[in-house]
């Protein structure tokens, strides 16, 4: 086993890993920028190594850095987390090189994988169909425009190198197409520097389902039954749940099967995921491979009891896998909110910003996985996931109810966040009847607001608490205004609107 | 005793009147009678600690949590996140029509119009990124780029005065 693993990645998915290493009895290693010294994920790690800067492709996306950070920390496995460097077979053949064993997949099946449609060639050959579409990239906007009247409208447009929604546009009709691809081509080239576009046919009411695997070296594979992400915000998942309420048993060992079919086929090892769209005749078609930890594996680890991070982790160290098919089971329902600083009420813009204020749900069958403290910065430089909020219970109503009742607890002030939302979400009778098509927000909470009551309440709140707090302050009120809570007699809470170097502060 | 405040919460305004106020005595709870937005309140107040007030409405419990921020609030209660701001804290307006402003803290990732350069009304000018999510800020009318203020890689924030637009066909110097 290895004696020093280092995480190439912040925030909650960097806290996780270090979590079970830390029960594994593994020493670890944080990188973080400059403006992240202080994040949560660095007190977590046994060492810090600060990569200098703060834009990502001189931290995080820097290879050369991060493997020198490996190396003079003596560390000898490099856990990539997920988005940043996760999926770049370049991380994983200068790892390979530097006699760092890296965490997930070969170099040459994540170069395989990764490009969307030598995958979609792949799963054909392994006698999986593809979602209907292009199996070749578009010569030029003409060829994909003629391409597009053959499929039939409406269109989704991807990009080959694709990933987290970047490049994704759907398509009504021939008038828009033109504009559509340009906007994609040129989203794809910033955000991959790979400008190919293909384009798959719109399935109406579709649901995303995935199947979670698990591969050793050495040809053993099990299956961890699927997650459904169908609710989604610019084509990125935002509630996740298992299992999947339009997946009966026969349809699971349909979709289990496949998946694993599409990755023995690719040589896969380590935990990955086979994503698959679903019609509403129950037929079901495949979408892409995504080779690393998901965001969303905590649904899986709640309803298996498996660790996946010290399963990747065994598999790594070359360990045989000692999980079989038999011993897995389901063990009751989970479903995940994804809680980014975001705003909900205004086209989900992000929200960056400090914490302010902060308390976790707590309770039973009730987990937080969250990269956040008090004081914490929100930086604009990456992505604004801040903490991800799980629960598990014996079945989906249940479940439903906790994921209420959870959110209500879940305090974080300074930022805004989608948490009063997620709350209407889960006991909105389209969740509760499981209508989770990947249009859900489109079609039930695109013109979402907060509560009016809820809001009354919050206002009431601020008015009992400015005037519990000149009552404190023995009926006056502090200069500049009413305001002023805060510890009694501490002046830098009673000072208001002083200069600092010339800023108000 | 009248005691009338405005607020904004969430970027509307909401006018809060205290009809009587009956402070608390040796750690009891005090009493509060309210107009929120024209609808009547009596809450029992306790104060549980720095950050956080119970509140009791009726047969209701409301436990709040607050945080100052600069001149503003965060509010938490049950679920429901509120920003408010004291009206005497905010800025006027975010400028005249013609200026170009981003929507949320971010960095300038593309500049796409120099000064001088004429725009029509709906033109990309510049695009800003915060959290790998790209926005692009368009021209808010017809017009001629009277000043750039930003470079690519700038931090910016809203409020602050990207780029200027002045209608007519004319170059114009400095803001006019």
């Amino acid at each position: 086993m290895f004696s020093k693993i280092l995480v190439a990645n912040r925030g909650e998915i960097a806290v996780r890993i270090f979590r079970t290493c830390r029960e594994m009895g593994i020493a670890t290693v944080a990188v973080c920028s400059d403006i992240d010294k202080n994040a949560v994920h660095t007190g977590y790690a046994d060492q810090v190594v600060v990569l200098g800067g703060d834009e990502p492709a001189v931290t995080y996306l820097d290879i050369g850095k991060i493997i020198k950070a490996a190396k003079d920390t003596g560390a000898e496995a490099l856990h990539p987390g997920y988005g940043f460097l996760a999926e770049s077979p370049r991380l994983a053949a200068a790892c390979e090189q530097a006699g760092i064993a890296f965490i997930g997949p070969r170099s040459d099946v994540l170069a395989l994988v990764g490009d969307k449609l030598a995958a979609r060639r792949l799963a054909k050959e392994a006698g999986v169909q593809p979602t209907a579409g292009t199996e070749t990239p578009g010569a030029n906007y003409k060829d994909l425009i003629g391409r597009a009247e053959k499929l039939g409208y409406p269109v989704m447009i991807k990009a080959a190198a694709g990933g987290g929604g970047k490049g994704m546009r759907k398509v009504d009709g021939p008038e828009a197409l033109a504009e559509a691809l340009e906007l994609a081509a040129g989203e794809a080239e910033n955000a991959f520097g790979d400008s190919r576009l293909f384009l798959e046919r719109f399935i109406e009411n579709a649901h995303h389902v995935e199947v979670q695997l698990l591969a050793d070296r050495y040809g053993n594979m099990v299956h961890l039954f699927e997650r459904e992400c169908s609710i989604q915000r610019r084509h990125q998942k935002i509630i996740e749940e298992g299992p999947s309420p339009a997946v009966d048993d026969e349809l699971r060992g349909k979709l289990c099967r496949a998946a694993m079919s599409v990755a023995r086929a690719a040589g896969y090892t380590n935990a990955g995921t086979v994503e698959f769209l679903l019609d509403e005749k129950g037929g079901f078609s495949f979408m892409e491979v995504n080779a690393r930890l998901q965001v969303e594996h905590p649904v899986t680890e709640l309803i298996t009891g498996v660790d996946l991070v010290e399963q990747q982790i065994r598999i790594a160290a070359g360990e045989t896998l000692s999980l079989s098919q038999q011993d897995l089971s389901c063990l009751g329902h989970a479903i995940e909110c994804r809680i980014y600083a975001e705003d909900p009420a205004n086209d989900f813009l992000p929200s960056p910003g400090t914490i302010e204020l902060m308390e976790a749900p707590h309770g039973p069958g009730v987990r937080f996985d969250s990269g956040i403290m008090p004081g914490s910065i929100v930086p604009v430089d990456y992505d604004p996931i801040l903490a991800k909020l799980i629960v598990f219970a014996a079945g989906r109503d249940k479940a439903a109810a906790r994921m209420a009742g959870a959110l209500t607890e879940t305090c974080i002030l300074g930022v805004k966040t989608p948490v009063e939302m997620m709350i209407d979400i889960v006991k909105s009778k389209e969740f509760m009847r499981a209508e989770t098509s990947t249009d859900f927000m489109d079609r039930y909470f695109k013109n979402w607001r907060p509560s009016e009551e809820r809001g009354r309440i919050a206002l009431l709140g601020w008015l009992a608490a400015q005037l519990a707090n000149s009552e404190q302050e023995g009926g006056r009120e502090p200069p500049g205004g009413p305001g002023g809570v805060g510890h009694r007699g501490d002046p830098w809470q009673k000072l208001r609107n002083f200069r600092l170097w010339g800023q108000e502060q | 005793m009248t005691d009338n405040r405005r607020v904004m919460m969430n970027n509307a305004e909401h006018e809060l009147e205290v009809i009587e106020y009956l402070p608390g005595r040796k750690g009891g709870p005090a009493g509060l009678k309210a107009r929120i937005d024209g609808k009547e309140f009596y809450a029992e107040v306790h104060t549980v600690n720095d950050n956080c007030l119970r509140i009791v409405l009726g047969d209701k419990t409301e436990l709040i949590r607050f945080v100052k921020a600069g001149r503003n609030y965060w509010i938490f209660n049950g679920g429901n996140q509120a920003l408010i701001e004291t009206l005497a804290g905010r800025p006027a307006s975010f400028g005249p029509a013609g200026d170009v402003t981003p929507p949320m803290p971010a960095v300038v990732a593309r500049l796409l119009v120099e000064r001088g350069q004429h725009v029509e009304r709906g033109q990309a000018m510049v695009v800003v990124s915060a959290m790998k999510m790209e926005t692009t800020l368009a021209a808010p009318r017809d017009g001629v780029v009277t000043a750039v203020n930003i470079a690519e890689g700038d931090k910016v924030s809203p409020g602050q005065i990207l780029i200027e637009v002045e209608p007519g066909g004319e170059d114009h110097d400095g803001n006019g």
